[in-house]
């Protein structure tokens, strides 16, 4: 079959789901509801077996070369557009594709543990076919609560979750991603506040969302600015116009960044340095008034490569080498909010609050790994300043979590802490350049961790409890359930008979540690030796707290026998997925298993162009070593030995520190908790974070909301009131001065004088005719007399 | 019949409607409000019909369905005319305004319950009016639509408001009329600038926007002068950041049609007026005032949302949110280029509908628990699936969720800020417009924050209401209140799924203001503007200009 067919197959894959969703929520209430449980199943078992084709088609076209790093084996992505969304100027917004090994790899990845997680869940959701009664929360009159039951509107929002989570691997631009990115988020939103009546479950869900919000607001920067600089949203060149030939218009951001004329360097794009420039270019501008703009053209293609690079020698200011800085770490912020790193890793546990098939699926094997997926995917576009700030941001996060797995009690809780601990192996093993290393632990973590939480899930089904404190001792009334479990122990901590076969676990570990131990050997010091010395103790750390939690709970003897005696095996629906995970948890990372392709080979077809070779920093002091540095048959003896021992050696010792606890008792759990108190307690309060963020971050938000609502109202509305007022009283005073004083006080005065006069005149008259004759006399003589006179 | 014909009818017909609600005053309650519901659904089925004929790809220079009358007759040397037409940037405002109507009809069924003859017939009065401003091409009769909506909401929220009504209505009036007064002024102060120009006394919009083009108002401190006094009435009704608080005090007073319009149309004509006049008629000055517009308009994107974090009433909540809102679209817009605008005038839309729906929805929460507490509410969903269905779809519409209508709005304003910031900034400002456009999308979490916030207190958790609401049963969504969220939701998805539509009808028009405020900024910096592949085929161009180069 042909390579065509692969966007077809994988859009095909994508839009499944999404149509189970539209399903579901057209006709889902007037149906039973387990046929929408049915439906979402088949549309994703689908989607995995179209996933699976697209495996097959891609190996037959590329085939994998044994598990070595071979340049060669890069295989270019296909890329193109399903649908042209809208055109502003050069701006395209898309629907597209870009499908390389990863994305496939991905794609049947997150299909595979859907499928399994779908089928395990219509065992363990069956509560909900019913009236369910709900005994968290309590109604004012003191009895729990009974609410319908909800299958189908939680298969419905499974399946919204797999179409964005496959839509992201699948995305072809950034904008695309973004979106999917917020779907992720909305999903994962509605499936942690599953349990809607419950205060902390919706408390939960508000906090993964505004958590993740903050990271999508760095992203967005990032993401911006990325595309102010290099005016396209897409990731791969595709030829637009059909004319065989890729133009400056055509290109994706990966070949804008990296082009191949620099034999795919890390450039500085155009864009950026004209934008960091612009005041150099505009004294050329002014200096030149009669320039034309073809002068000023060639003036800036002439100038670009030294405003790029410093000038001639390299000393000078890098133009526009900070935007593409501050554009990456805008992006990892993003990933950060996505993958619960530090420190945004505080919505993760809680988002435990989700049934756990929600967990398994949301929290382990998919959404979490989107940001460590997109990590992945940007990596071409990551100056070493970014990787360092990843690397530093994945040691802090991975030391943290696994030290909180250590304390906490809640069975979900570790295995919560234990994904943010493997993300920080998976960030770490990026920031110090390994990229396969990082994308190798993403699949095989995410077959351990979907294992693990669903064996969690088979435990709580039977005992409908979380706390650890009440089991023990299952493993006799569930053997399946425990043996896949300790398949999934053995998995993460990756033991291994070394050099001969391990769990998949065991080669992505070891990866890691072989290139933070390269890293180290470049980098002597604080930060390289750290880096190395926190991947080696984390995976002691890994090994006590996941043997604690498995014997803890399978082991020794049972600590509430109430519970242990209704306790039961889970029915097959849910024990089957179980196995099929445990098979992949045991062998997907095999180096070329039964002569198959290795997953390795596979990956490194993807691997970014020019992501391969030692990169060094001109702003700070460090060497990323080449990833296949670590795997040279020249340092066989000097890196991949001594580390794979010392992996070994600190696996071991975790797992006999468990063993002393928790089996033999030769140490005593409460002795040492008792010894450390101050640090137990610190620990058991996750580090105080989030009672720290509430003091530093949410409250003083709401102090400032609060004085923000007092000075609108007091000063801004009040200065409108009061010049109201005194508008109003100016009127008033007005009208006293003006129209009652001045103008009215005239006339009326006039009139009140006029009518004075009147009033005065009155009295002459009498109504005497004879004394107005004499009036008249008086007058006429007066007359005569005057005019006589003069 | 033509569409000029169809475009007077459809502003006729409410007027008409409003005649007959006086006149029918002796009737019942239902005869009442079904008459006014009818008058609203023929309007609105006209404007479906204008929508349907309007050209795909926009209109440029003459508008869509133009119809004159020389008001005074031909031959009066004042050419005051009553001339309508609509463009890509009305048509759209238009639409939402009959849209709208109905569903403000529809949330008072039954929560007015005294003279519903005088309270319907206000309410299309109101609608008369916006449409009017909407369609006018003519100054005079702009400007008397732009008053005229003022005095019916005067008497909706004075009559039919809540407590504090008529201090609400004062408010309201006199702040939004001081404003509109120097707002009068300015736009004379165009029409005889043009006058003295080309000799001809013309109030026309169309051709003062042209003659402004070829002789602009001169010197630019006279620009600026008259932007100033546009500034006062248009801001004033945005309403922009500090001039908003007459804003949550209308909103919390007025009956929810009120607020359903006000939120809706009203404010809408704030930022329409400083597209049709500040932008297209006084470019210099624009260009000019663009940082400032900027700093007021994400002022207000985050100031609104702080203050809405810290309410506890849900309409103050909302109103607040709609100030937060509004700087976006004026963010959009004031980015002056063609993503921005297009942006902004999509939020406008985007706003209208998804604010003017949660207002609705607040209000049939006070019909059922006459509160607007939110810590006297708790866990609706279960009381109320749909509407809390309903909530959460507004909700989410409101915070951007990709797939509904607040992403491309928003997206498109970020993106068109970030345009202007990071590629093709005038070389004085681009420090502080990066830091607008960082700060601007620092709003898109708080927005999330206090949204979802809301609707988790009221609708999830455990069941809380107040002690008087059990004395009467709570029924969810009648049909009435169904009827009137239901196309609101269709519309979010609908623009959420294919915002091109509403796009490419506005883009001619949008892209004529764009192309002359676009010269303006490079006269005015001397910039070179420089980024690659940019919208704008011409940016990469030195222009100089003596005595507008600003340079340090």
């Amino acid at each position: 079959m042909d390579t065509s067919l692969l966007p077809i197959l994988l859009g095909i894959a994508v839009l499944l789901p999404l149509i189970s969703f539209f399903v579901i929520l057209a006709v889902g209430r007037w149906w039973r509801p387990v046929l929408g449980g049915y439906l979402a199943t088949a549309a994703i078992m689908a989607a995995g077996l179209l996933s699976l084709t697209s495996l097959a088609i891609w190996l037959s076209h590329h085939p994998v070369g044994a598990a070595g790093h071979h340049a060669a084996d890069q295989a270019g992505p296909y890329v193109g557009d399903y649908y042209v969304l809208g055109q502003f100027g050069a701006l395209r917004i898309t629907i597209g594709y870009y499908i390389d090994s990863l994305t496939i790899v991905m794609c049947c990845l997150i299909t595979l543990i859907a499928t399994c997680i779908h089928v395990y869940a219509l065992g363990y959701m069956h509560e909900e076919l019913h009236p369910v009664t709900d005994h968290e929360v309590t109604l004012p009159d003191g009895s729990p609560l009974r609410r319908p039951g909800r299958f189908s509107n939680f298969f419905q929002y499974m399946s919204l979750f797999c179409f964005s989570m496959l839509g992201l691997v699948l995305a072809g631009n950034v904008a695309m991603v973004f979106v999917f990115w917020e779907l992720v988020g909305i999903c994962s939103y509605f499936l942690i506040g599953f349990y809607v009546e419950r205060k902390s479950a919706s408390n939960a869900a508000n906090k993964a969302f505004i958590v993740n919000r903050i990271g999508d607001f760095g992203m967005l920067v990032g993401m911006m600015a990325l595309w102010g600089g290099m005016g396209t949203f897409a990731f791969g060149d595709a030829d637009l116009n059909g004319n065989g030939s890729i133009e400056r218009s055509e290109r994706g951001l990966f070949s804008l960044v990296r082009p191949a004329a620099r034999e795919h360097q890390l450039t500085t794009p155009e864009g950026l340095v004209l934008a960091d420039a612009h005041e150099e270019l505009q004294r050329w501008a002014l200096a030149h008034p009669t320039a034309t703009r073809g002068d000023f053209e060639s003036y800036v293609a002439g100038e670009l490569d030294d405003l790029r690079d410093g000038g001639p020698d390299g000393s000078g200011r890098r133009y526009g080498y900070w935007l593409l800085v501050l554009a990456g770490i805008g992006i990892f912020c993003g990933c950060v909010g996505k993958s619960a790193q530090f420190p945004l890793h505080v919505w993760l546990p809680d988002a435990m609050e989700g049934p756990t098939p929600v967990s398994a699926l949301v929290h382990s094997a998919t959404m979490v790994a989107a940001g460590v997926y997109l990590v992945g995917r940007f990596y071409p576009v990551f100056a070493p300043e970014v990787l360092l700030v990843i690397a530093v941001t994945g040691g802090i996060t991975l030391f943290l979590a696994a030290t909180i797995a250590l304390t906490a009690t809640d069975i979900k809780r570790v295995l919560a802490y234990s994904t943010v601990s493997q993300l920080g192996y998976m960030m770490l093993a990026l920031g110090v350049g390994g990229w396969l290393a990082g994308m190798l632990h993403l699949v095989t973590h995410a077959f351990f961790k979907s294992l693990l939480f669903l064996c969690s899930g088979s435990v709580i089904h039977a005992l409908h409890s979380n706390e650890m404190t009440v089991m023990g001792g299952l493993r006799k009334k569930m053997p399946i359930t425990a043996a896949t479990m300790l398949v999934g122990c053995l998995a993460i901590t990756g033991l291994s008979i070394p050099f001969v076969i391990g769990l998949s676990g065991y080669y992505s570990k070891d990866m890691i540690l072989e290139q933070a131990f390269s890293f180290a050997r470049e980098n002597p010091g604080l930060l390289g030796d750290g880096f190395f010395i926190v991947a080696a103790g984390g995976a002691a750390m890994t090994a006590f707290y996941m043997f604690r939690l498995w014997f803890l709970t399978f082991a020794g003897e049972p600590r509430d026998a109430q519970r242990y005696a209704h306790a039961h095996e889970s029915p097959r629906v849910m024990y089957v997925p179980l196995i099929i995970l445990a098979v992949f948890a045991a062998g997907v990372a095999w180096p070329a298993p039964f002569g198959w392709p290795s997953l390795q080979g596979l990956l490194e077809q993807a691997r970014p162009a020019g992501t391969a070779v030692t990169a060094v920093s001109a702003h700070v002091p460090f060497v990323w070593p080449s990833e296949y540095i670590a795997h040279d048959a020249a340092n066989y003896w000097s890196i991949v030995v001594p580390v794979t021992w010392l992996a070994f050696l600190m696996a071991v010792a975790g797992l006999l520190v468990a063993v002393a606890m928790y089996v033999t008792g030769q140490l005593s759990a409460r002795e040492v908790s008792r010894q450390f108190a101050p640090l137990h307690r610190f620990l058991l309060h996750k580090w105080w974070f989030d009672e720290l963020y509430d003091l530093l971050f949410v409250r003083p938000l709401y102090v400032v909301a609060g004085w923000c609502a007092a000075i609108d109202r007091r000063w801004i509305d009040g200065l409108i009131d009061h010049s109201a007022r005194w508008t109003a009283r100016l009127a008033a005073w007005s009208q006293w001065l003006g129209d009652h004083t001045l103008i009215d006080g005239f006339v009326d005065r006039l009139a009140a004088w006029t009518y004075r006069v009147g009033v005065s005149l009155r009295s002459l008259q009498t109504g005497s005719l004879r004394q107005y004759v004499l009036f008249l006399v008086i007058g006429v003589v007066a007359v005569f007399l005057i005019s006589s006179f003069l | 019949m033509t569409t000029g014909h169809l475009l007077v009818s459809t502003i006729l017909v409410p007027l008409v409607g409003a005649g007959l609600l006086c006149g029918l005053s002796r009737l019942g309650r239902s005869v009442v409000r079904r008459t006014a519901l009818g008058v609203t659904l023929v309007t609105f089925t006209l404007t479906c019909v204008l929508v349907a004929r309007f050209p795909a790809d926009g209109v440029v220079g003459d508008g869509f369905g133009v119809t004159t009358w020389a008001w005074f007759g031909a031959e009066a040397p004042w050419n005051i005319r009553l001339s309508v037409g609509l463009d890509g940037l009305g048509l759209w405002l238009f639409a939402l305004s009959s849209l709208l109507m109905c569903t403000a009809v529809l949330v008072s069924w039954e929560s007015i319950d005294r003279d519903e003859p005088l309270f319907y017939a206000m309410l299309l009065l109101l609608e008369a009016g916006c449409l009017g401003v909407f369609a006018a091409r003519d100054i005079i009769l702009f400007y008397i639509c732009f008053e005229f909506t003022l005095i019916p909401l005067f008497f909706l929220i004075g009559i039919w408001g809540s407590e504090q009504r008529q201090y609400a209505a004062r408010k309201f009036f006199v702040y939004t009329l001081a404003g509109s007064l120097l707002t009068f002024l300015s736009l004379l102060a165009v029409v005889f600038w043009v006058a003295q120009h080309t000799g001809r006394l013309t109030f026309s919009i169309p051709e003062l926007t042209a003659s402004l083009r070829t002789h602009p108002l001169q010197p630019v401190s006279w620009q600026l002068a008259v932007f100033a006094g546009l500034f006062a009435g248009f801001a004033i009704k945005v309403p922009l950041f500090p001039l908003h608080t007459w804003l949550p005090l209308a909103h919390v007073q007025a009956p929810t049609a009120g607020s359903v319009f006000l939120a809706g149309i009203l404010l809408k004509i704030g930022t329409y007026g400083f597209v049709r006049f500040n932008m297209a008629m006084l470019p210099d000055a624009t260009a000019m005032c663009m940082p400032v517009m900027l700093w007021l308009a994400v002022a207000g994107i985050l100031y609104g949302a702080l203050v809405a974090l810290a309410q506890r009433d849900m309409k103050r909540l909302i109103a607040y949110s709609s100030v937060s809102h509004l700087g976006y679209c004026m963010l959009g817009l004031f980015a002056l280029n063609r993503l921005g605008m297009q942006g902004g005038t999509l939020q406008m839309i985007n706003h209208g509908i998804s604010t003017g729906a949660l207002f609705g929805l607040i209000g049939m929460l006070y019909d059922r628990y006459h509160t607007r507490e939110i810590r006297q509410l708790g866990g609706l969903a279960r009381r109320l699936p749909w509407l809390a269905c309903f909530m959460l779809v507004f909700t989410l519409s409101s915070i951007g969720l990709p797939g509904l209508n607040g992403f491309p709005g928003e997206f498109l304003v970020l993106l068109g800020m970030f345009q202007r910031a990071w590629g093709d900034a005038p070389v004085v400002e681009s420090g502080q417009l990066h830091v607008i456009s960082v700060l601007a999308v620092s709003g898109v979490v708080l927005g999330a924050w206090y949204m979802l916030w809301l609707v988790q207190r009221v609708f999830f958790g455990p069941l809380r209401e107040p002690r008087a609401a059990a004395a009467h049963p709570i029924t969810d969504l009648k049909r009435h209140e169904l009827a009137a969220l239901a196309p609101l939701a269709a519309l979010v998805v609908w623009i959420g799924m294919h915002p091109a539509f509403f796009l490419q009808r506005m883009a001619p028009t949008l892209d004529g203001v764009t192309a002359v405020t676009q010269e303006s900024l490079r006269n005015r910096a001397g910039s070179v503007a420089r980024m690659p592949g940019a919208p704008e085929p011409d940016v990469a161009q030195v222009v100089r200009q003596e005595g507008s180069t600003r340079v340090r």
